[in-house]
């Protein structure tokens, strides 16, 4: 993260108890935007402690009133991509873990398990997946997603496309891999994104 | 094709109202929930309402669904204590 250019306003006792109010409530976002990223519920609590870890020592920074969630977002997915390119990220998908939460649906027929959903979505590249998971799941407008992610709107707009064109047509063919990132091409696909990643166009600092 | 359907309360949380690609699909969940952006009742035919919308892939609710199964998990202790101490001024 950058460091801040100007003067940071002394923080009030209401605003230091209000903040860890805030981060303690978005904890559970955190957690969800992190398993949609990495796929294994533990490494994405990993990632959550970590970035709570990394909230708290920013804490200065954070401006009372704007979103908590964006904001922890953004070290969320810095950390995360941080982390990528350290390689700690093997893209295990936790298989019972997701079919423990699910059930179908009596009398449905080819039911689309979320497991499937969740597999398919991590093939995608990281920079598509987090732009589907900030729009789609997390419900964050093309304007709060770019933000996030430190990108035009359009941008945000042609991922967003894409990634939903790729996981629709993995779906209604069928062709949802075994396993998602251990998938020589989804992997090579994923390193390759992150090379432009690391070229200094994903990362961001936190917004104001 | 249908999106399984989980255990779990479905909607937007906090300040995550659903503004998504999938425009209208989005916003006709939204109706039949309260103030806090919930759902008023529990099992919602989720997939059944996209599978009718034209600009929705009808797999776009479970993405929803996937995110809310966890914000709906019961928080782990872990980040309960993590926060107490970070409070604290312990590491």
């Amino acid at each position: 993260m950058s460091k801040p250019e100007r003067e940071l306003p002394q923080r009030s006792a209401d605003d230091k108890r209000a903040f860890k109010r805030e981060l303690t409530e978005v904890v559970p976002h955190l957690r969800a935007f992190a398993r949609g990223l990495c796929g294994r519920p533990d490494v994405a609590d990993d990632l959550v402690q970590e970035t709570l870890l990394k909230a708290w020592a920013a804490q200065d920074r954070f401006e009372p009133g704007t979103s908590m969630r964006a904001w922890t977002f953004v070290i969320l997915r810095n950390a995360y991509l941080t982390d990528m390119r350290r390689n700690r990220f093997r893209g295990e998908y936790d298989e019972t873990a997701a079919e423990r939460i699910l059930t179908a649906p009596a009398g449905q027929e080819e039911p689309i398990h979320l497991s499937d959903m969740h597999r398919a979505l991590l093939t995608l590249p990281p920079e598509r997946r987090e732009a589907l998971l900030l729009v789609g799941a997390g419900g964050f407008s093309y304007e709060e997603a770019a933000q996030i992610c430190g990108c035009a709107v359009g941008t945000i707009k042609s991922r967003v496309g894409r990634a939903r064109a790729a996981l629709s047509a993995m779906i209604e063919e069928g062709n949802i891999p075994e396993r998602a990132i251990g998938d020589p091409t989804a992997h090579r696909a994923i390193l390759e994104e992150l090379d432009d990643v690391a070229a200094g166009r994903g990362l961001s600092t936190p917004i104001k | 094709m249908r999106i399984a359907d989980a255990r779990v309360q479905h909607g937007p949380r906090g300040d995550g109202s659903f503004e998504g690609p999938w425009g209208r699909g989005g916003r006709e969940r939204m109706a039949g929930s309260d103030k806090t952006g919930r759902p008023a009742k529990g099992r919602k035919p989720i997939a059944k309402a996209q599978t009718k919308t034209r600009r929705g892939p009808e797999w776009a609710s479970g993405l929803k669904q996937l995110y809310d199964s966890v914000v709906d998990e019961p928080l782990p202790d872990a980040f309960k204590d993590l926060l107490t101490r970070l409070d604290s001024g312990k590491r």
